[in-house]
């Protein structure tokens, strides 16, 4: 079935609920030589649903939806009625209904993360409380893992409090997940009571990976374990895949109390049940996971050799102003203060109207017309995509029934 | 008798009321800058610019810096140039006394208020076609987009005089340590008083014992300029004299609730009081940390300035 788009000066539709995994490539190229980061002249981005409500597979061949980000397909290319055929209720309550930004409570179908912290019933209402006044809520679900049952609310793990038994409390979190919320994530977020975590920039970088393959990702260090384990403080993810793997490892014994160092016995389970541990570095090689403030990082310091916070890291470390992507993920040792302070600078601070250096999502710079002339200051970026769309509507639009 | 009574009364009401209605002072423009709250532009106030018009105002929002710095604050000298200071269009550094490590202009001037005096002079003087300035300490942490933004649909002919206003007495002033934002009339009418003794002079701080900040204010005043608090949208204010991690502990005695919302401005323009480290914090998390996926399709467009790996 094809249809041919017609123009209109139409809004950006966000389907980043809809979206399983975002595919860039050069037309011909098939799907599973799928490498986020490459810049190809023109892009295929396919949408695959797996809800029964929408057996279509859509793909949209061109080259000019610019304006939109990542998980955003300009309505340019789209004609409103096939649309709403094809994608169901789901469309017409975002096209019609309230603003694209506003599906803060739509669960993510795509990247759902389950976050868990660890936490104790000291820290409750000095730091855990922050927690949850700042970056939990993003998380598609949330669970706070103590030794006690709490209105907090917290889930009792059985376990007493104390430093030598955080291994077992990561053991028992996780069966309690396995045991009652498997289904209803794809990755699982281990995070600390002192952990400043940014979901939407998780989300991005668990976007490249597949949930269902036995994969961890975190700070990757070096010692102790062949593949390398995970920090444990500046929080780590397991796929479902991993999550079922661990679990059995125990049931099995395959995985045991292997030391009191939570994240290394993490790490030697993981490698006992051939969980791959991931390279979680954006594409310019900066680290996403932090076990220390930013300030240990970004501050410039002349060249040396590795400080002490720096010893473990598998992959070089870079200290200054290359240390850590734009879109960093976690920082740990971070109290009350720091807490909000990071989310009002993360989430609220901006420069007005500054061009970021870094936009992995900025392709159109290829394959710009004349029409693009690059200037100081710019106008209202709807003009551009009218501009835009003379070239992308002669495009056509396939749709496949799967 | 009579007669002459009505007509002494009729004189007398006549002269009072001229003398009434005498002002002394000054010349006011069309715009009346008593008001004292400066709000940035609304999204929907900028979209009745056409695209050159864009263009236009965000030529003429280009700022210069004037940094007052001092030898003994060396780290706090070279955190300004290596941060913040890069985004201005023209970033100029007066000290007190010349410094080998670092280049500025050297005003060989103890006194504060002699020494701002000269700066403003130099700037005025040196301003090219540069109509905005913006006077920091080295203490201060700008983020001169946001500067440019609450300038943008301002006329820089019109005598402007803002940041964290404040009053002491009957005198409202802004607040140095948070930075000062002159327009190109407003520094012209003060470069023009700075001449008059009377009524600013040089060394009026070591006769009235008055920190610079209100004595600008004064000499302002006398020109018909006043000083108004620098707020966006909301209300909130832009210049703080503060750090970040201070206000946000001030927030959450203040709203424990709603430690954030409660807090500063997404569109601040001034922090006070952060280290040299800090700045440099300030940076990544201003310039770079963000949250994946969020475009905010602003009405202008500032490229990162040439030459600089951190932001």
């Amino acid at each position: 079935m094809k249809s041919t788009v017609h123009c209109k000066e139409l809004p950006c539709l966000d389907v980043s609920g809809l979206l399983l995994r975002p595919a860039y490539y050069a037309s011909g190229v098939p799907d599973d030589q799928q490498s986020v980061g490459v810049n190809p002249p023109d892009f295929v981005l396919s949408i695959q649903l797996t809800s029964q409500d929408f057996p279509y597979s859509l793909q949209v061949l061109g080259s000019c939806c610019f304006p939109c980000s990542l998980f955003m397909v300009p309505i340019c290319l789209w004609d409103p009625k096939v649309v709403v055929a094809v994608l169901n209720i789901y469309i017409s309550d975002i096209l019609f209904g309230t603003s694209p930004g506003g599906n803060q409570n739509s669960t993510s179908h795509t990247t759902r993360i389950l976050c868990w912290i660890m936490t104790g019933p000291k820290n409750l209402e000095s730091r855990t409380n922050h927690i949850r006044a700042t970056w939990a809520k993003r998380c598609n679900k949330v669970l706070y893992m103590s030794s006690t049952k709490t209105d907090f609310p917290t889930v009792e793990l059985n376990v007493s409090e104390g430093r030598e038994n955080l291994y077992w409390k990561t053991i028992r979190a996780f069966q309690y997940i396995y045991q009652n919320h498997l289904d209803e994530a794809d990755w699982f977020l281990k995070a600390d009571d002192d952990t400043f975590i940014v979901i939407e920039n998780l989300r991005y970088t668990l976007s490249k990976y597949d949930p269902e393959k036995p994969l961890y990702v975190g700070r990757r260090f070096s010692p102790f374990i062949a593949q390398g384990y995970m920090s444990g403080g500046a929080g780590y993810v397991l796929s479902k895949e991993a999550v079922r793997r661990f679990n059995k490892g125990f049931q099995t014994g395959e995985c045991t109390h292997y030391s009191t160092l939570e994240d290394v016995a993490m790490g030697k389970c993981m490698e006992t049940m051939k969980v791959e541990a991931a390279d979680s570095r954006d594409v310019k090689g900066r680290q996403v996971f932090h076990p220390y403030p930013p300030d240990y990082y970004v501050v410039r310091r002349p060249p040396r050799p590795r400080p002490w916070y720096l010893l473990y890291d598998h992959y070089t470390p870079v200290e200054g102003p290359g240390c850590c992507s734009d879109f960093a993920v976690s920082f740990h040792y971070i109290y009350a203060v720091q807490m909000y302070a990071l989310e009002y600078l993360t989430h609220h601070l901006r420069p007005y109207g500054y061009k970021y250096r870094f936009n992995p999502d900025e392709r159109t710079e290829i394959k710009t017309t004349t029409k693009m002339a690059k200037s100081k200051s710019r106008p209202e970026s709807n003009r551009e995509s009218v501009e835009r769309t003379e070239n992308c509507c002669s495009q056509t639009l396939s749709i496949q029934p799967h | 008798m009579f007669m002459k009574g009505m007509i002494m009364g009729g004189i007398f009401c006549l002269v009072l009321s001229l003398l009434a209605s005498f002002n002394p002072s000054t010349e006011h423009t069309t715009e009346d800058h008593h008001h004292h709250h400066l709000q940035a532009p609304s999204k929907d106030e900028l979209k009745h610019f056409s695209h050159s018009q864009m263009e236009d105002l965000s030529n003429q929002v280009r700022v210069y810096c004037i940094i007052m710095v001092q030898p003994k604050i060396l780290v706090y000298w070279a955190a300004a140039i290596h941060t913040w200071s890069k985004h201005c269009d023209k970033a100029v550094f007066y000290t007190s006394e010349a410094s080998k490590a670092l280049e500025a202009v050297d005003l060989n001037e103890k006194d504060d208020w002699a020494r701002l005096r000269k700066a403003l002079t130099h700037a005025y003087e040196n301003a090219g076609d540069l109509r905005w300035f913006f006077v920091a300490q080295p203490t201060t942490f700008a983020i001169i987009e946001n500067l440019k933004y609450l300038l943008l649909t301002k006329d820089p002919n019109e005598p402007f005089y803002l940041g964290n206003a404040a009053k002491s007495g009957e005198l409202d002033y802004v607040v140095y340590d948070s930075g000062i934002v002159l327009s190109y009339e407003a520094l012209k009418r003060l470069v023009n008083v700075f001449k008059d003794e009377d009524k600013c002079p040089e060394r009026g701080g070591s006769l009235w014992n008055v920190g610079e900040e209100k004595q600008l204010a004064m000499c302002l005043k006398y020109t018909g300029v006043f000083a108004e608090n620098g707020e966006d949208i909301h209300g909130k204010g832009l210049f703080n004299s503060k750090s970040v991690e201070s206000l946000i502990s001030d927030s959450m005695q203040a709203n424990p609730t709603n430690v954030v919302e409660g807090c500063c401005s997404d569109m601040a323009v001034t922090f006070n009081g952060m280290s040299p480290d800090q700045m440099q914090v300030m940076m990544f998390g201003v310039y770079r940390l963000r949250p994946y996926g969020h475009d905010f399709h602003d009405l202008l467009l500032f490229d990162p300035p040439v030459g600089s790996n951190n932001d």
